[in-house]
């Protein structure tokens, strides 16, 4: 009897453990281990590209008549595998050239910075995100190529682009192949059914104030009884108001500077989640990518690379079905940017590798058809933009609406703080927007928050 | 002969030493410079004594973190003796039939790494489309989707209770193993004395299971201080809500990695070195000191 009644604890217990095991796998598929990189490191994706690989060889890339004659191996490491295509395109330019890549997925920044503090050896050519770039220009990690040898020719790229990349002497420490404007892409069947039009024009028309945005949410609300949110979460309108709404950056002169829009944000985000206008899904999430392929939002705030990495992927059968709208004001997000590494010993070849990647014109023209993407290169752009149509966006020439938005771009308040200090307004935020902190608390703890991550800053 | 046997033993143990100096000792004396220096830029250190430390005593959000630590370590340890011993007795002392296949499947969630099982709690507990609400709901047990991972109480509770279904099986192993080497004349003994199967429990099993429970207690402790993989995965490595699940180590990570304040880094690291040190002599203290009576 009594050890009927154990074997029957037993079970209990293994049953009790078991559970927990079982509904698992089932009922949510875990994240794939690269949405898993994703999250853990909070890239925005800077333009990983999703779509099937072609091989980049295309007959786009010129070969000059002395292209042959450089010969040797470089080094090039990045985050995604968006080089492979680069790689594939440059060895056929250059024949003698060996480029061997090395991707590393998890903690690339923690790895690369570190490698870059100690002077230690590594590639020839590293990519980084736009959000860590300014760490490694103060980190001297890269040459300078605005001078000799290189004296990078940026008269065609996209002026944010090189703001970003320079020093504080203004010299070109990096450069990128693409630029990353964004808008707020909208699903048309929705638009058309809640909003009575499809039409970007119209719709950014309705989308141009922030009261403009939030009548609009409440139109979604009412006309799809509350079954359509606009957004997937209130933090999308942050990243269009991170660099688009704030006047001051947050570091100046080693001293944190609070600007007077957190507060007006912290409210913008009450009004969001009291009103029901965001779907509370989390950024990255998968529920956020399957979001694309339901009625649950109605779209997302994205840059260029949006369509591909996030709708493409989580809605594959909705071609056709997007468009994109402007919102109050423009602003950019991701982006991966080349620079040569200084204690590089193949400088020379190292910069052939980035001049071709960024500012090779035929190439860059296979690039942008190929990968749909939008480059850096104002002429390219022009070129590619002409009877362009996004077969995604049904009719729309998504080119000219990124061209468009670029001249809307602020970078003059970028620092190397940014994406630390807005991840801790977040946090706060959530705190406040679920009730555990009022809005006063949540700006002091904000405010605490920033000054134990950075002992180095004032705060007052 | 003595001295060639030395030589030949120094020899086999340079392996060892060299990997240990170089990626252990050196390490931890390059932590301990870092601890006393502030860093200006990414490469330049000023040697400032022992401002860190000042900061650190100073530190609410260490101090936090301590805290955390404690409280998480607590709530899984407790209900992991309480399990792992119920299990090992009842494996045991009953002779169920299939005791192994049950040491195994207790002992399985062990070796799943932590940080895909913080993944898979993070979706199962997530707040929208968790599966754990969607239970719930569909039970018509909530009305409303619970934030689950919003609530600091709550987050801290469901890593106590992964760090438990994670190792209450090892536990269990450890201490059928020391409940199997009690020795039987003594059980004999005392069942000739007419000790009933709760006696038998509470005079004979217990009192010399004691080392072992002691093991498990500092393994457990030297662990669980330095618990990271499940908040760094739960949260996406920020600790919140209201930094609940800021863990000493995470604290350490972010501050040295995330917020590259190498010196700071090394002086979390040597605070918590510290802490873990201190308990730890509180324990074998303990420990030796029993073995002694005995």
């Amino acid at each position: 009897m009594k050890r009927r009644i154990a074997t029957l604890l037993t079970c209990a217990l293994m049953a009790a453990s078991l559970t927990a095991c079982g509904s698992g796998p089932s009922a949510t598929p875990a994240p794939s281990s690269e949405q898993t990189a994703e999250n853990t490191t909070e890239t925005t994706g800077g333009g990983e590209q999703v779509s099937s690989e072609e091989s980049g060889d295309g007959d786009a890339a010129d070969v000059s008549a002395d292209a042959e004659s450089y010969s040797g191996t470089i080094q090039v490491w990045s985050w995604t595998n968006d080089p492979e295509y680069q790689i594939a395109a440059f060895e056929k330019a250059y024949p003698n050239i060996k480029v061997e890549f090395t991707q590393i997925g998890t903690d690339y920044d923690t790895k690369m910075q570190t490698i870059v503090d100690n002077e230690t050896e590594g590639p020839d050519v590293f990519y980084a995100d736009v959000k860590t770039v300014k760490n490694y220009i103060e980190s001297e990690a890269w040459e300078n190529l605005s001078a000799n040898p290189y004296n990078a020719d940026v008269s065609n790229t996209v002026p944010y682009c090189v703001e970003l990349a320079s020093d504080e002497e203004g010299n070109l420490r990096a450069m990128t192949y693409q630029a990353t404007p964004g808008g707020f892409w909208y699903k048309r069947d929705l638009a058309l059914e809640y909003l009575g039009t499809d039409d970007p024009a119209e719709i950014s028309q309705m989308l141009s104030t922030m009261d403009g945005v939030l009548e609009t949410a409440e139109k979604i609300k009412v006309a799809s009884n509350g079954e359509t949110h606009m957004f997937a979460s209130y933090q999308d309108l942050w990243n269009m108001a991170n660099y688009g709404m704030r006047s001051k950056p947050w570091v100046e002169d080693g001293q944190f500077i609070l600007d007077d829009y957190v507060a007006e944000f912290f409210d913008l985000a009450k009004t969001i989640r009291d009103n029901g206008y965001d779907a509370k899904l989390d950024w990255w999430s998968d529920a956020w990518y399957s979001a694309a392929a339901d009625k649950s939002i109605f779209g997302y705030t994205l840059p260029t690379w949006g369509l591909l990495n996030v709708m493409q992927t989580g809605a594959p059968d909705s071609k056709g079905n997007w468009a994109i709208a402007s919102l109050p004001t423009s602003y950019f997000n991701g982006g991966s940017y080349l620079g040569i590494y200084q204690k590089s010993e193949n400088k020379d070849l190292a910069w052939l590798y980035i001049d071709f990647v960024c500012n090779n014109e035929e190439y860059l023209k296979q690039y942008a058809v190929d990968k749909a993407d939008y480059t850096s290169s104002i002429s390219v752009n022009e070129a590619v933009s002409e009877g362009y149509v996004n077969e995604w966006c049904k009719d729309q020439n998504t080119i000219e609406f990124f061209t468009g938005e670029l001249d809307k771009i602020n970078t003059s308040i970028v620092t190397k703080y940014d994406d630390v200090i807005g991840n801790l307004m977040l946090s706060n935020i959530d705190l406040y927007l679920n009730g555990t902190l009022s809005k006063e608390e949540a700006l002091e703890q904000f405010k605490a928050d920033v000054a134990g991550n950075y002992r180095s800053l004032t705060v007052e | 002969m003595r001295e060639k046997r030395a030589k030949w033993g120094l020899i086999f143990c340079l392996p060892f030493l060299a990997t240990f100096l170089i990626f252990q000792f050196y390490p931890i004396l390059y932590s301990l410079y870092l601890s006393f220096t502030y860093q200006e830029n990414s490469r330049t250190f000023i040697f400032t004594g022992l401002d860190n430390y000042q900061d650190l005593l100073h530190d609410a959000v260490f101090w936090k973190s301590v805290a955390n630590t404690w409280k998480i370590w607590l709530m899984c340890f407790i209900p992991q003796l309480v399990a792992a011993l119920l299990l090992a007795v009842l494996l045991t002392q009953y002779r169920i039939r299939g005791a192994g296949f049950f040491r195994a499947v207790f002992y399985l969630p062990n070796l799943v790494t932590a940080a895909s099982v913080g993944v898979l709690f993070a979706a199962l507990f997530d707040w929208q489309t968790g599966s754990v609400n969607g239970i719930l709901q569909s039970l018509g047990l909530i009305e409303e989707k619970v934030n689950w991972m919003g609530s600091p109480a709550f987050a801290q509770g469901i890593t106590g209770f992964i760090q438990w279904w994670m190792w209450f099986g090892y536990s269990s192993i450890l201490l059928t193993a020391g409940i199997t080497a009690i020795s039987q004349e003594i059980i004999d003994a005392s069942v000739v004395d007419g000790a009933n199967n709760w006696q038998r429990l509470y005079r004979i099993t217990l009192p010399l299971l004691k080392p072992t429970l002691l093991y498990v207690l500092v393994t457990s402790l030297i662990g669980g201080m330095q618990i990271f993989d499940i908040p760094m995965t739960l949260t996406k490595g920020d600790g919140e809500p209201q930094k609940s699940l800021m863990t000493m180590v995470l604290y350490l990570y972010n501050m040295a990695f995330k917020n590259k304040d190498y010196s700071y880094g090394a002086t979390i690291s040597y605070g918590l070195f510290i802490i873990i040190l201190l308990f730890s002599i509180l324990f074998f203290k303990v420990l030796y000191g029993k073995k002694e009576e005995g």
